[in-house]
C-alpha cells in the first residue's frame, strides 16, 4: 500500500513536470521530448494499475509511432521557430491566461478532494478491475473480453474513426499542386 | 503489481545508468571550449548553409498512415488471446473491422499516397 | 447481450456506413462528380427507408449490443433529422465541390461519417460510446474546415478547430471520467439508477455537471464556449461551414439532452445544474445576437446567427431540467419544443446557407454589402434566402415563429419567465441583423445589372429548403406529435418502462 501511494506521488510530480516542460520549453526538438518523457510516465501509470496491455500499447503507439510523427514535423518547422517564438500579439493574454487557469485548478482539486469526502466514494470500483483480472487470468485477458465481449458496439465504431483519420491525413499530407 | 514490479525497476534503473553516465562524462570529460571547437563539424571546411532549414520529409504521409494502421493490429492482440473463448464470434468481429479498415487502405493506396513523389 | 435482431435496430447506420464505403470505392473509378453526387443523394434512400420502418413499426424503446444502442423515439426523431440534413448537403455542396475544391469524393465520404457519428449520438445510451461516436463526427469536420488548400484561413480554421476540438473532447471524457468515478458505470440507465440515491451537495457531482456542460458547450458553440465558431466559419469552404453550423449543433443537443435527462443527472444537485445552464443560456442568447448585429461578413454574421439560436435550445434545455424532478410529462413539454426548434433551425439554416453560398458564388463576395439589390439580379434565389431569414428571425408566418413561440411558451409554464423575457428581448435585435439583409437585398441599389442564374443544383436545394420550411408551417401540428412522445421517451427508462 505505501509502495503503491509513494510510486504515485513521485509518478504524479514527474509527469506533471514534464507536461509543463512541453508548453515551457523555447525549443520545439526539447518540447517533443519531454512528451515522449510525459507518455512514458503515464505507461507506468497504467503498469501501476497493473493494465500491463495498456501500457505496453501506450509506449508501442504513442512513445513510439506518434513521437516520430511529432519529430518530422518538428523538421518540417525548423527554421520559422524563431519567428514563431516573437509573435506575441495580445501580452496580457497570458497572463490572463494562466490566472484562469490556476483558478480552475485551484477550484477542480477543491472541489473534488470535498467532494470525495462528502460520498466516502473512494476507489471502491476500482476493485472490480482487481476482479476482472482474476476472473479472466490476467489483464491483457480482461482487456480483450471487455473490447471484444462488452464495449464490441465502441469498437466497431473505432474502424470508421481510423477510415476517417486516414482520409484526413490524406487531405492534409497530400502536395498541393 | 508483483508482474510488473521488475519491469518497473528495470525502467528505473535505466533511467537512472544512463543519467549517470551522462552526469559522470560531464564531471569527468576536460572541457576546454574553443570557437573552432563549438563550431558545427563540416569536413573542417567553412559551413557553407545555415543549419537550420526546412526540409520535407516524404514519408510523413506514410508514417501518418502507419499510426492508424498500427492501431488497427495492436488490436489484434488481445483477440489473438481469447480466440478459444469468443470463438467464431471474435473472428467476425475482427473481420468487420478490418473490411472498414481494409477500404480505407485501397482507398489511400489507390489515391497515390505511397507513391514516392 | 448480442442478436441478429440487433442488427436491425442499428440497420439505418450500418446503411450509412456501407453507402460511404461504397462511394470511396466509386470515387476511385470515375473521376466525374455527377456520379458520385447521385449514388450519395440515391444510396441515402436505405438509411431513411429503415428509419421509417422502424417509426412504422415501433412498439417501445429497445436497447441492443450490451444496452449500447438505445432506439426510442427521440433516437428516431433525430436520426431523421440527420437525413435530411446528409440528402441536403449532397445537393448543397455539388457545384460549390466543383468550382473550388478538387477532393469531391473525400467531402461526399466524409460528410457521410460524419453524419453516421451524429445518428450513433442520439441513439446511444453509454458514456464510451457517445465519445467514440463524438469523434466520429468532428474529425471529419476538421477534415473538412481544411478543403481549401489554397486557402491561408481554411487552412487556419482546421488547425483551430482540431486544437480547440481536441481540447474540449478533454474536458467532456474528465466529466464522463468523474461520473464513472461516482457510479462505477458509463452505461447511462445506470447511472441514472445510482444518482437516484444521491443527495443534493455532492461536490463531484457539480464539477461533472459543469465539465460535461463545457465539453458539450463547445460543440454547441455556446457562450463562453464559442470562440471557435466565427474563424472557422468564415475560413472553412462555405458548405462545410453550413453543415457545422446544423449537424455539430444538432448532434451536440442530441448528446448534451441525452446524458442530462436520460442519464438521470437532474436527480442531485438541479440547483447548480440549472443555474450553470441558465447563465451560459443568457450569455449565447444577449452576446450571439448582439455580435452578429454588427458584422459585415455574412458568414461571420450566420456564425454569431447560430450562436444565438443555440441560446433559444438552451433555453428550453433549462426549463424541463427545472420540473424535471416534479413532473416528467410536464418538463418532456420543453424537450418536445427543443426538437421542434432544431428541426426547424436545422433546415432553415441549410436553406439560408445554400441562398449564401448561391449568391456568393455568383457574386464572388461574401460581404453583406456585395448581396446589394439581389433582388433586381435574381428574385427566386433572394425571396427564397429572406422567407428563412425571417424564419430565424422568427417572424410570423414561417415556422421559426412557431418553433420559437412553443420554446417560450414551454419555459414560461414550466416557470423559467425571466429566460423568456431575455429571449424575446434579444429576439427583437436578431430581426435587426436579419432585417438588415433583407433590405440590403430588396431595396438597396444594385453594383450591377445583369441576370445571376443559380446553378440547377443550389436553386433545387434552397427551393426544397424553403417549400420545407412552408410545409413545416403547415403541419406543425403533426410533428409536435412526433415530438412529444419522442421528449417522453427519455423519461421513459427512469420510469420503470
Amino acid at each position: 500500500m505505501t509502495f503503491e501511494i509513494v510510486s504515485f506521488v513521485v509518478l504524479a510530480v514527474a509527469t506533471v513536470a514534464t507536461a509543463i516542460g512541453v508548453i515551457a520549453f523555447k525549443n520545439a526538438i526539447h518540447s517533443a521530448l519531454s512528451l515522449i518523457l510525459t507518455l512514458l510516465f503515464l505507461a507506468l501509470f497504467y503498469l501501476q494499475l497493473q493494465a500491463m496491455f495498456i501500457a505496453v500499447v501506450q509506449i508501442l503507439i504513442y512513445a513510439g509511432a506518434i513521437m516520430v510523427l511529432f519529430l518530422f514535423v518538428v523538421t518540417m518547422l525548423a527554421s520559422d521557430q524563431d519567428e514563431l517564438a516573437l509573435r506575441n500579439q495580445i501580452p496580457w493574454q497570458r497572463m490572463v491566461g494562466g490566472l484562469l487557469g490556476l483558478i480552475l485548478v485551484a477550484a477542480l482539486s477543491y472541489l473534488l478532494f470535498t467532494g470525495a469526502q462528502v460520498t466516502g466514494t473512494t476507489a471502491s470500483h476500482a476493485e472490480s478491475l482487481k476482479q476482472a483480472i482474476t476472473t479472466y487470468q490476467g489483464d491483457t485477458q480482461a482487456f480483450g473480453m471487455a473490447l471484444f465481449h462488452g464495449f464490441l458496439f465502441p469498437f466497431e465504431v473505432t474502424s470508421l474513426l481510423i477510415v476517417v483519420a486516414i482520409l484526413g491525413a490524406l487531405v492534409f499530407g497530400r502536395r498541393t499542386n | 503489481m508483483e508482474t510488473a514490479l521488475p519491469v518497473f525497476i528495470y525502467v528505473t534503473l535505466a533511467i537512472l545508468f544512463g543519467l549517470l553516465v551522462m552526469a559522470v562524462t560531464g564531471f569527468l570529460g576536460p572541457k576546454k571550449p574553443s570557437p573552432e571547437k563549438l563550431a558545427p563539424y563540416e569536413c573542417g571546411i567553412q559551413e557553407i548553409a545555415a543549419p537550420k532549414r526546412r526540409f520535407p520529409v516524404k514519408y510523413l504521409l506514410t508514417g501518418m498512415l502507419f499510426i492508424a494502421f498500427d492501431i488497427e493490429i495492436v488490436s489484434f492482440y488481445p483477440l489473438a488471446i481469447l480466440l478459444h473463448q469468443l470463438k467464431l464470434f471474435g473472428l467476425l468481429e475482427l473481420l468487420v473491422f478490418m473490411a472498414v479498415l481494409m477500404v480505407g487502405y485501397v482507398y489511400v493506396w489507390r489515391k497515390g499516397a505511397f507513391t514516392w513523389e | 447481450m448480442f442478436q441478429l435482431s440487433d442488427l436491425y435496430l442499428l440497420a439505418p447506420e450500418i446503411s450509412l456506413v456501407l453507402l460511404a464505403l461504397v462511394v470511396m470505392v466509386i470515387d476511385l473509378f470515375t473521376k466525374r462528380r455527377i456520379v458520385i453526387a447521385t449514388v450519395s443523394l440515391v444510396g441515402l434512400i436505405v438509411p431513411v427507408g429503415f428509419v421509417i420502418a422502424q417509426a412504422v413499426t415501433y412498439t417501445g424503446p429497445r436497447t441492443a449490443l450490451f444496452r449500447m444502442l438505445v432506439v426510442d423515439q427521440y433516437s428516431l426523431f433525430f436520426r431523421v433529422i440527420f437525413l435530411i440534413i446528409a440528402a441536403f448537403m449532397v445537393l448543397a455542396s455539388y457545384n460549390y465541390l466543383g468550382k473550388y475544391i478538387k477532393a469531391e469524393g473525400e467531402f461526399y465520404v466524409l460528410m457521410l461519417f460524419s453524419v453516421v457519428g451524429m445518428m450513433l449520438m442520439a441513439s446511444t445510451g453509454e458514456l464510451i460510446s457517445i465519445y467514440i461516436a463524438l469523434e466520429l463526427t468532428s474529425f471529419p469536420l476538421y477534415a473538412m474546415a481544411g478543403l481549401l488548400r489554397s486557402s491561408t484561413k481554411s487552412s487556419e480554421a482546421a488547425l483551430k478547430y482540431v486544437l480547440l476540438g481536441a481540447m474540449s473532447s478533454a474536458i467532456l471524457l474528465y466529466g464522463f471520467a468523474l461520473l464513472y468515478g461516482l457510479t462505477g458505470t458509463t452505461d447511462l440507465q445506470g447511472i441514472a439508477q445510482s444518482f437516484k440515491s444521491f443527495g443534493n451537495g455532492n461536490l463531484m457531482v457539480i464539477v461533472a455537471d459543469v465539465l460535461i456542460i463545457a465539453g458539450f458547450g463547445f460543440k454547441i458553440s455556446a457562450v463562453p464556449f464559442h470562440m471557435w465558431a466565427p474563424d472557422i466559419y468564415e475560413g472553412a469552404p462555405t458548405p462545410a461551414t453550413a453543415f457545422f453550423s446544423v449537424g455539430s449543433k444538432a448532434a451536440g443537443f442530441a448528446a448534451l439532452i441525452r446524458i442530462l435527462v436520460y442519464g438521470g443527472l437532474w436527480q442531485a444537485d438541479l440547483t447548480p445544474l440549472i443555474v450553470v445552464l441558465g447563465v451560459v443560456a443568457v450569455l449565447t442568447l444577449i452576446l450571439g445576437n448582439f455580435a452578429a448585429a454588427v458584422q459585415t461578413n455574412i458568414k461571420r454574421m450566420m456564425a454569431y446567427s447560430s450562436i444565438a439560436q443555440a441560446g433559444y435550445i438552451l433555453v428550453g434545455v433549462v426549463a424541463t431540467l427545472t420540473m424535471s424532478q416534479k413532473n416528467h410529462t410536464a418538463a418532456s413539454s420543453g424537450i418536445a419544443a427543443v426538437l421542434f426548434f432544431i428541426l426547424v433551425y436545422v433546415v432553415t439554416n441549410l436553406g439560408a446557407f445554400s441562398g449564401i453560398i448561391a449568391l456568393s458564388n455568383l457574386t464572388g463576395g461574401e460581404k453583406i454589402e456585395d448581396f446589394r439589390g439581389l433582388w433586381h439580379r435574381s428574385p427566386l434565389l433572394t425571396v427564397c434566402t429572406s422567407l428563412c431569414l425571417l424564419s430565424l428571425a422568427g417572424i410570423p408566418p414561417v415556422a421559426g415563429f412557431f418553433s420559437k413561440v412553443f420554446i417560450f411558451t414551454a419555459a414560461w409554464q414550466l416557470g423559467q419567465p425571466w429566460l423568456v423575457i431575455i429571449a424575446l428581448l434579444c429576439s427583437i435585435v436578431s430581426i435587426v441583423y436579419y432585417g438588415r439583409i433583407i433590405k440590403v437585398m430588396f431595396f438597396d441599389a444594385p453594383r450591377k445589372e445583369e441576370r445571376l442564374v443559380a446553378p440547377i443544383s443550389l436553386s433545387t436545394t434552397i427551393t426544397l429548403a424553403t417549400a420545407a420550411l412552408l410545409v413545416l408551417t403547415v403541419i406543425v401540428t403533426v410533428v409536435l406529435d412526433a415530438a412529444n412522445p419522442a421528449a417522453l421517451s427519455l423519461f421513459a427508462s427512469l420510469l420503470g418502462k
